[in-house]
């Protein structure tokens, strides 16, 4: 996979992890009718981390990160979000939902709304904010991913990256607690997968709480406070950046490290 | 290249200039050759269909070439072609039926008066329907009228009072309320429990109440003013229905004199056509003047005869009027005595014996006093019903303010086929949607039921619902409830629309990728907004040709209301060709039918096409 | 294996019917049913409040009784004092005679027209676009009495054929007689038949006898047989493929074995055509064509035959020009191409359409009314509703057979489907 390096001098005085438990993930497992995909996961996330999730494909990342906010729904175990535990009430998975963004690989951004609506219509829909307002909002996260002269084109018409900075402007209009990607930068062409990691490495340094499915080496050192990494629906092993690469503990951690660090 | 060593470097400093290619591969001759007469099975087959198409135009140009259209009937129009081309009946069309009744054709009997109308709305519908289909480039405000349509153009068709419409929309009003309301005290289910019950409570007994009241207040204050003119009407009608009909006996005279003077000149020209010599150009030219003349004083005379049945008409509506405006007081102070007589009747019946609407329903073993209780409440019963409707009929008649009433009896032509086409689409929309939605869901008994009803209405012919409509409809009423056919039939046709409809739709849902609902539920939108905001506005927009094309099956099949005994076009043929003097014309009215419905399914048919490439090309 | 952990933690609340997700969709599926169940029972209470008020039942005792009517055109044995169900019957065999033979007719129409679309020939392509446009944009039902208009008004009458200087005469070499009445062609016989059997069922289905030749059924069986025959041979000749790479010509086996045992049988029958003959006003034997059924069977069959010939089109263009390019690049020849390549792949796409085409056509034929066919709705939904005054039940049989119809051949379609679909992995 690719190996960015990440250049600029990365400002941590605002990434600081405090004690708040953000995500709680207690022994939850889910099937796939007969297919185990997560086995026992146990996971803490503390406000302010930023964790890299990284594994083979088909090892059950996205399914995880999906279940944060119940994407697809895990059989056992709890899931606590926010000191909000994820149940089959729709309550509380709209309370989630509206709290905790999400990223996908293919942007997902509605083709038949303009940029700005793209990012207004949940607050005005779900959390009732007045239109005026609302575009205030947007204008003002549209121009933090440096988009704003875009706001009134429709998605078809910008590039791969500026779409996936838009989505990124989108959820960031809910102004979300915790932030999930799901491998937000691997259908990008490698020009532009620089300015949706600088967008997401912003996001970082403001202290946001983000979960990150993703293969880009360089964002996981330059960034991440922990790497996890996953094979066959299991957590194999956790660690802090440096070590995670340097010393990986596992043989599975070894091998997947140098099939994507191409050794 | 064989040794990239020895290249020698070489840059062309003079450009060859283009050559023609040799003669038998240019122009014409060219494209004959790669698109005729490639290989001897395509020659073979060119010549055949060469062959085909030369047989087919010497069969039918000379039909149309040689039509006639000024006649007034298929005699004189054989006449015509008898002298003017010496040919024999099939030699030519005698299109002068379709310049004759193309009106009729087009609107059945809807009163000549009013043609405005309908043409309006056909024009407005254009209008609503433009922000639908061309949405990019027009304002959003513009769906408004669209909104308001269907309520315009059903005023307009069917004429009445101008608040009808209105109360009508207020019912959607009161709904959305009721739905509002209901959502903040009861959450989703109250919401809709609500608001169907509040816009149900409205139009069934709000509105019926407040259209009476309206009525009855402008009837009462212009009643005076009515009945001056009504009787002004009874006054000087008859005078000019004299003089209309001295005018048409005169016209009457001068037909007599033309058609002597023509037959005449067929006569003469016949007799020389006899002898073997073309008829002179100067009598050529005479029997189109006095054909040309004919028609003209023809024509004078129906519009003198139309005129005097007006008049005719409006005397007889008056002495109706005037004998309701006698008779209201009187129906008024019996009403209340009608209804308490009924009360105490219903009162005295035996039990086991109420609620019932015929004698026929009693059970077994009543006795023979008691079924005559109960016959003698039911006609007390309907006795109060008549008063109450005559009443009512007399208010409403006295109090319309709007436009004259058109009975949907009227309706014909390309307009009916228009009106059920248009009516069963749009009013099928909703409702196809919301199977579409159903089959989709993830709710086995909800989907069984979406399933059963598009198989079963899918699965058997049209024509078998529209028998269900005339005949079997008013079963599944409530008793003594009974409604017009054309809105039988539109109903019937909008549960058939919708089951197709569903499937279209549904195909449009199935096309939507599925990260658009993900991300929809990601930003925490409950399942109606995404549908609403999301998912359906991208899922009908994919469905657009799809929703043309079978609006253009349903446009067809509207023929076939024909066969219940509404007056289509095909069916208007039939009553045309039954009228003496165009009996026998069939192909000129098919083709004029054929070509219209050709013309308009046609065009939509590009429209479609054209729409799906867009789309096509538009979603990557 | 499915633990659910997530119970609530503080007991059942009646808030969760509607908010809990597990118990949301049951309240949904409830509150449905019985809406949709009080609708049903509604419209049911209103049919029989409305049948006594009118002094009737609901029976179908009337299949029983004496029809009292004629019915011209007919498969099976009939008359007027045949049972309503015995006119039912008629009339079934009638929409589904009308209906198969439109099915043949409009898929060789759509298949010849769908491919001369394509075709590069300008003129050729063109001609087939008018039919294809001309028929799909102008409502059947014009077509179906423009059709018949011109059977009836443009052809002789048989009065015609008679005298010494007949204005009309026969065609096809004296074989068969076009005349508004119907076309008269030569019918079968068997000069050394076997005869018929009579199947009489009895009980309910006492309406459903019929006679069946034996002729027929002895020539169905040889076809069988041959067929299964070809079959065999067909096989080996493609394991002698299969093991030397060299495929043994079998056309000629193969046409001998269909050809020659049904020439042998029916020379064994002493098989002969019955020509028709003028006798009177008009013509004898033969077989009659009636003009409602022609004009209805064209009708259909050209309609239906245009939307077949875009279904055709459309999937032999959905086979990609990089399929045929690839078969060429191969050393396949056009034929083979057509055969082992595109057709397999064009029909995939053809042919759930094409099925779906049949549907609408068998539907359709219910316009049979219109010129007077007798279809089961013009006898059942029609002349006998008229006669008994039920027409609850009669447009209720009606709907039923279209409805199972429909259901057979659309569940036939949808094996077929998974069929293609499981060969596709
Ligand atoms: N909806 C589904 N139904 C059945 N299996 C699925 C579904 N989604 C994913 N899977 C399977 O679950 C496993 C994990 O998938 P996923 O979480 O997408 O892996 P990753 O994101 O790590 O590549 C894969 O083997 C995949 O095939
Ligand atoms: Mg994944």
């Amino acid at each position: 996979m690719s190996e960015l390096a990440i250049e600029r001098q990365i400002d941590r005085s605002h990434m600081t992890i405090s004690d708040e438990v953000a995500i709680q993930i207690n022994n939850m497992n889910k099937w796939y009718g007969q297919f185990h995909v997560l086995r026992d996961i146990n996971l803490t996330v503390q406000r302010g981390e930023r964790i890299v999730i990284c594994g083979p494909s088909g090892s059950g990342k996205s399914t995880l990160i999906r279940c944060i906010n119940r994407l697809e729904e895990h059989q056992s175990g709890d899931i606590i979000v926010d000191g909000t535990e994820l149940t089959s009430d729709l309550k509380n998975i709209d309370k989630i939902r509206s709290e905790v963004g999400m990223c996908f690989q293919h942007f997902n951004l509605f083709p038949h709304l303009t940029i700005l609506e793209n990012c207004t219509l949940a607050p005005i829909w779900v959390r009732k904010v007045p239109r005026k307002e609302a575009e205030d909002i947007a204008m003002h996260y549209l121009e933090k991913v440096k988009i704003p002269d875009q706001a009134h084109k429709y998605p078809g018409m910008l590039s791969g990256g500026q779409q996936q900075r838009v989505a990124i402007a989108r959820s960031l209009c809910m102004k979300p607690r915790i932030m999930l990607f799901d491998e937000p930068t691997s259908a990008l062409d490698p020009e532009m997968i620089k300015e949706v990691l600088d967008t997401m490495i912003e996001l970082a340094e403001e202290g946001m709480t983000m979960l990150c499915v993703t293969h880009e080496m360089g964002f996981a050192q330059a960034v991440a406070n922990r790497v996890i990494f996953m094979d066959q629906g299991q957590i194999i092993e956790q660690n802090e950046p440096h070590a995670f690469f340097n010393d990986p503990q596992s043989d599975r951690t070894k091998l997947f490290l140098s099939q994507i660090l191409g050794h | 290249m064989t040794d990239t060593a020895q290249t020698v470097r070489y840059v062309r400093e003079t450009m060859i200039p283009p050559s023609e290619p040799p003669l038998k591969e240019q122009g014409a001759v060219k494209w004959m050759r790669e698109n005729l007469f490639s290989g001897w099975k395509n020659t073979l087959l060119s010549l055949v269909s060469i062959y085909v198409l030369v047989k087919l135009l010497f069969a039918l140009v000379p039909w149309f070439w040689n039509s006639v259209w000024t006649a007034g009937s298929l005699n004189e129009c054989r006449e015509t072609l008898a002298v003017l081309e010496g040919l024999t009946t099939h030699g030519g069309a005698c299109f002068a039926v379709i310049s004759d009744r193309w009106l009729q054709l087009l609107f059945g009997f809807y009163p000549a008066e009013s043609y405005w109308r309908p043409i309006l709305v056909f024009i407005l519908m254009f209008v609503a329907l433009a922000p639908i289909l061309f949405s990019a480039r027009l304002p959003k405000q513009m769906l408004w009228f669209s909104m308001l349509f269907p309520f315009l153009g059903t005023w307009l068709l069917w004429g009445g009072s101008f608040w009808v419409p209105i109360l009508v929309i207020l019912g959607f009003v009161v709904g959305a309320v009721g739905f509002k309301v209901g959502g903040r005290f009861a959450g989703a289910f109250g919401a809709v429990a609500l608001g169907v019950a509040g816009a149900a409570l409205w139009w069934m007994v709000a509105m019926p109440t407040i259209n009476g009241a309206l009525h009855k207040a402008v009837a009462l204050s212009r009643i005076d003013g009515t009945k001056v003119e009504l009787i002004e009407t009874l006054a000087t009608n008859p005078a000019q229905i004299d003089a209309i009909e001295a005018e048409q006996a005169a016209v009457q005279e001068k037909i007599n004199e033309l058609t002597a003077e023509k037959d005449v000149l067929v006569v003469e020209m016949l007799a020389a056509r006899e002898a073997g010599t073309e008829p002179s150009s100067d009598q050529k030219t005479a029997f189109n003047a006095i054909m040309d003349e004919l028609m003209v004083e023809r024509r004078h005379y129906t519009a003198l005869g139309f005129t005097a049945f007006k008049l005719q008409q409006a005397i007889s509506d008056a002495n109706g009027l005037l004998a309701n405006i006698e008779a209201l007081p009187q129906w008024e102070a019996d009403l209340p005595k009608a209804i308490q007589t009924a009360a105490e009747m219903d009162a005295a019946l035996p039990d086991g014996l109420h609620n019932l609407v015929s004698v026929n329903q009693v059970p077994a073993g009543t006795s023979p006093e008691a079924v005559d209780a109960l016959r003698a409440y039911l006609d007390a019963d309907t006795a109060v019903l008549n008063l109450r409707a005559n009443i009512e009929t007399a208010y409403e008649r006295l109090g319309t303010l709007g436009l004259a009433p058109v009975t949907s009896r009227d309706f014909g032509g390309f307009m009916l086929a228009m009106i059920i086409g248009v009516a069963g689409i749009v009013l099928s929309l909703p409702l196809g949607i919301l199977l579409a939605l159903a089959r989709q869901a993830n709710l086995p008994i909800v989907k069984g039921f979406a399933v059963a009803f598009i198989e079963i209405i899918r699965g058997v012919p049209l024509i078998v619902w529209l028998f269900t409509a005339s005949l079997l409809l008013n079963y599944f009423l409530p008793p003594r409830t009974s409604f017009d056919l054309v809105l039988r039939v539109v109903i019937m046709v909008t549960l058939f629309a919708a089951a197709y409809i569903a499937e279209v739709i549904r195909g449009g849902l199935a096309a939507l990728p599925k990260g658009q609902f993900e991300a929809a539920d990601s930003l925490g939108l409950d399942y109606w907004k995404s549908m609403r905001l999301i998912v359906l506005p991208q899922a009908l927009k994919i469905s657009i040709p799809g929703i043309v094309n079978t609006f253009i099956g349903l446009f067809k099949d509207t023929t076939l209301v024909g066969i219940i005994g509404l007056l289509d076009p095909l069916n208007l043929s039939n009553s045309i060709r039954a009228a003496a003097e165009w009996n026998g014309v069939y192909w000129e009215l098919f083709v004029f039918i054929g070509l219209l419905f050709f013309v308009s399914c046609f065009s939509m048919g590009r429209y479609s096409l054209w729409l799906e490439k867009k789309l096509q090309r538009g979603h990557r | 294996m499915t633990t659910l952990t997530d119970t609530p933690k503080q007991g059942f609340r009646l808030s969760q019917l509607i908010y809990d997700t597990r118990y949301r969709s049951i309240t949904i599926q409830v509150i449905a049913t019985v809406l949709i169940v009080a609708a049903l029972w509604w419209l049911a209470r209103n049919t029989v409040a409305n049948l006594t008020a009118l002094g009737k039942d609901f029976t179908l005792e009337f299949l029983g009784n004496r029809s009292g009517y004629d019915i011209n055109q007919r498969l099976i044995a009939y008359d007027s004092n045949a049972t309503h169900g015995r006119a039912a019957l008629v009339g079934i065999l009638n929409t589904l005679l009308v209906a198969g033979l439109g099915c043949v007719l409009a898929t060789i129409l759509g298949v010849i027209f769908g491919v001369l679309r394509l075709s590069k020939n300008w003129i050729v392509s063109r001609l087939a676009a008018v039919y294809v446009e001309g028929f799909r944009n102008v409502p059947l039902l014009l077509w179906i009495i423009a059709i018949f208009a011109v059977m009836t008004e443009s052809t002789p009458s048989p009065r015609d054929f008679r005298g010494e200087n007949p204005v009309a005469s026969m065609a096809l070499a004296d074989n068969v007689a076009i005349t508004n009445r119907g076309a008269y062609i030569p019918e079968p016989l068997f000069a050394n038949g076997l005869g018929d059997v009579e199947i009489k069922p009895g009980g309910v289905f006492a309406d459903l006898y019929f006679n069946v030749s034996i002729d027929l059924i002895v020539i169905l069986l040889t076809l069988v047989v041959s067929l299964l025959v070809v079959k065999l041979v067909n096989t080996r000749a493609a394991d002698i493929q299969n093991a030397t790479g060299v495929r043994p010509t079998t056309w000629w086996v193969n046409l001998l074995i269909i050809v020659a045992p049904i020439a042998a049988l029916l020379w064994g029958l002493g098989f002969y055509l019955g020509k028709p003959e003028l006798s009177g006003f008009n013509f004898s034997g033969g077989t009659h064509l009636r003009n409602s059924l022609l004009a209805l069977w064209l009708a259909l069959s050209l309609y239906t035959g245009a939307f077949i010939a875009e279904i055709v089109r459309g999937g032999i263009n959905a086979v990609s020009k990089g399929q045929t390019e690839a078969a060429f690049a191969l050393g396949l020849r056009p034929n083979r191409t057509m055969r082992l390549v595109i057709l397999p792949q064009a029909l995939r796409v053809i042919i759930p359409p094409l099925i779906s085409q049949f549907l609408n056509l068998t539907k359709n034929s219910s316009l049979a009314i219109a010129i007077g066919y007798m279809d089961v709705r013009s006898t059942l939904g029609g002349i006998t509703v008229n006669q008994t005054g039920r027409e609850l039940e009669g447009i209720l049989l009606v709907g039923l057979f279209y409805l199972l119809l429909s259901l057979a051949i659309s569940t036939g379609m949808n094996w077929f489907n998974d069929r293609v679909k499981l060969k596709e992995r």
